[in-house]
């Protein structure tokens, strides 16, 4: 036996190795015998991939849901809220606001009140309350103001029912109101209706709208009655001051005669009865008789998911209550994330050629071919 | 159609996994047999392993060229230890007689020659597996899959779960040694 062989090259055994295999590989007819076993079945479709389907199916609908309420979101262009609260006749939201800027006033610039954005009536009697002293002044100012605050009321309403409007059309009516003219739309759902109503009338149909849509979306301007009151209680009150100083000089003048004094306590005092006695009855006339100017928008506000500005999402979650912090931040979490809808919603529309291309590519055609 | 499209297609049509089985056929059953070492026992083998992955290719995701190849791979090892189990056995077993038992070593003359006289390469053979049988399991396993299935040290490294630099390695040394053996 030669012991000694000549050693191999690595190469030599790599093609030892690689000419066993392709020895080793020949087995033709378990081959062809294995391929007819195999022709005779089919692969399998695994409960896998039905699953996969099914889940397939479902993404594609929740997409499809999404898509529609992101072009819901998006594409409906807003928003009448913001048209009413900023336009028109009256700022019906910022009637707080009024008070703050009235510090800015003083006695002399009560024309100014009247000229700078504060139409609002109780801004102005605010501010004459708050900001003139002098009664001389605030006869003046309740003088000249005094009327457009007895003959105007302003109400604002949002409601999200459609049928908010004709309701508190039909309250307007029922209370004994009547119509100058009107804008509504039952559509959209908004109302904007400018009308008389008796002044006694006023307190009801307050507290029938507030309770129509709840005390988050009620804000009235003015209280006619009572502003009234106000009116004629500070207009007692100047007089009976002045009467006072009246009596005092004649107090000083007679002091030493007690009878006379005595008699004018009395006198005082019958035409202090009489005084009241008048005022009451010009009270009762007014609010039996007197009209009152009536202002009432209402305004459709549309749930959280469907608003379009943050204003209207902020009005949508609290009406006209401010909101407080937690509301805030969550209001800021909701426009955010609305936000990426609309981003998306414009988006998409990128994305769809995009997408069918993709699948264009992906579905052959011989896959349609099986199903068409 | 490439592999990928092949592999794609096969899990709805016959004829397409027919196309894979015509590819991998060979070097399957080179594989098993080169490890079972027993011809009959190498095409059960083979059988199991075409008709598990014509079963479970709806299972199998392509990632890269090659995954499909170490995926039917796997399946045949997991079949030879199976079938191993079941018989009690452990591999590798006794190596299977082939035709001619006279065992010659092929001197380096005879295979720059390549001799293509079938007797001779029988003897080359038996002789081959021989020297073979005294490498360690992983250096087996890895001349099947590289010199009898024709396989990427890449393939491998997935069949094998090894990394290809360790397997290259393996392979030199396996080499020198099978070098070393057939000069005694």
């Amino acid at each position: 036996m030669n012991m000694h062989r000549k050693q191999p090259s690595p190469e030599d055994v790599k093609r030892m190795l690689r000419r066993a295999g392709s020895h080793m590989a020949e087995n033709a007819d378990h081959q062809r015998m294995l391929r007819a076993q195999l022709q005779q079945r089919t692969p399998v479709r695994s409960p896998r991939t039905k699953k996969r389907i099914a889940w397939s199916a479902l993404g594609a609908l929740t997409g499809v849901l999404l898509l529609f309420a992101v072009v819901r979101v998006g594409f409906i262009q807003p928003v009448y809220v913001d048209d009413v609260y900023t336009g028109g006749g009256g700022c019906a939201t910022c009637m707080g606001g009024g008070g703050g800027s009235a510090g800015l006033l003083s006695a002399d610039s009560l024309e100014l009140a009247d000229s700078a954005g504060m139409g609002v009536p109780e801004s102005a009697f605010d501010i004459i309350q708050r900001w003139v002293p002098d009664p001389e002044t605030r006869r003046q100012g309740f003088e000249r103001y005094g009327n457009l605050l007895e003959q105007s009321a302003s109400i604002a309403l949002l409601s999200n029912d459609k049928d908010t409007p004709e309701t508190v059309f039909n309250l307007f009516s029922g209370l004994g109101g009547s119509v100058a003219n009107m804008d509504m739309d039952s559509q959209r759902g908004s109302l904007t209706l400018r009308g008389e109503i008796p002044t006694r009338s006023l307190p009801a149909l307050k507290e029938q709208l507030e309770e129509l849509v709840g005390e988050k979306y009620f804000n009235d301007n003015l209280s006619a009655t009572s502003q009234l009151n106000t009116v004629l209680h500070v207009d007692e009150r100047i007089e009976t001051i002045q009467e006072q100083i009246d009596e005092l000089n004649a107090q000083t003048e007679l002091e030493e005669d007690e009878d006379t004094r005595a008699q004018l306590i009395a006198q005082r005092n019958a035409r202090q009865t009489e005084k009241d006695a008048q005022e009451d009855e010009k009270l009762r006339i007014v609010n039996e008789t007197h009209l009152a100017d009536v202002h009432i928008t209402v305004q459709h506000v549309r749930p959280w998911w469907q608003t379009t500005s943050r204003y209207e999402l902020e009005r949508s979650v609290t009406g006209f209550e401010q909101a407080s912090f937690g509301q805030s931040f969550w209001i800021n979490v909701l426009f955010i994330l609305r936000g990426f809808l609309t981003f998306f919603s414009y988006t998409f529309w990128i994305l769809i050629p995009l997408t069918l291309w993709w699948v264009w590519r992906k579905v052959r055609w011989e896959r349609l071919e099986r199903y068409l | 159609m490439n592999e990928q499209q092949l592999v794609r297609r096969a899990k709805k049509d016959t004829e397409a996994f027919l196309a894979l089985y015509d590819e991998y056929y060979p070097r399957i059953y080179a594989f098993v047999l080169s490890r079972t070492k027993h011809r009959e026992r190498a095409e059960d083998v083979t059988q199991q392993t075409f008709v598990t992955a014509m079963e479970k290719i709806h299972t199998f995701t392509w990632y890269k060229p090659g995954s499909f190849a170490a995926w039917l791979f796997r399946i045949a090892r997991n079949k030879m230890v199976d079938t191993a189990r079941k018989e009690s056995k452990t591999y590798p077993t006794e190596p299977q007689k082939m035709e001619r038992p006279e065992l010659t070593t092929p001197s380096v003359e005879e295979l720059a020659l390549e001799v293509e006289d079938e007797h001779t390469d029988q003897q080359h053979l038996q002789r081959l597996f021989a020297l073979m049988e005294e490498l360690s399991e992983t250096e087996q396993e890895l001349l099947s899959l590289r010199y009898f299935s024709g396989l990427s040290f890449k393939d491998i490294a997935a069949i094998m779960k090894k990394k290809p630099n360790t397997l290259i390695v393996a392979h030199k040394r396996a080499i020198s040694k099978l070098q070393k053996r057939l000069s005694v």
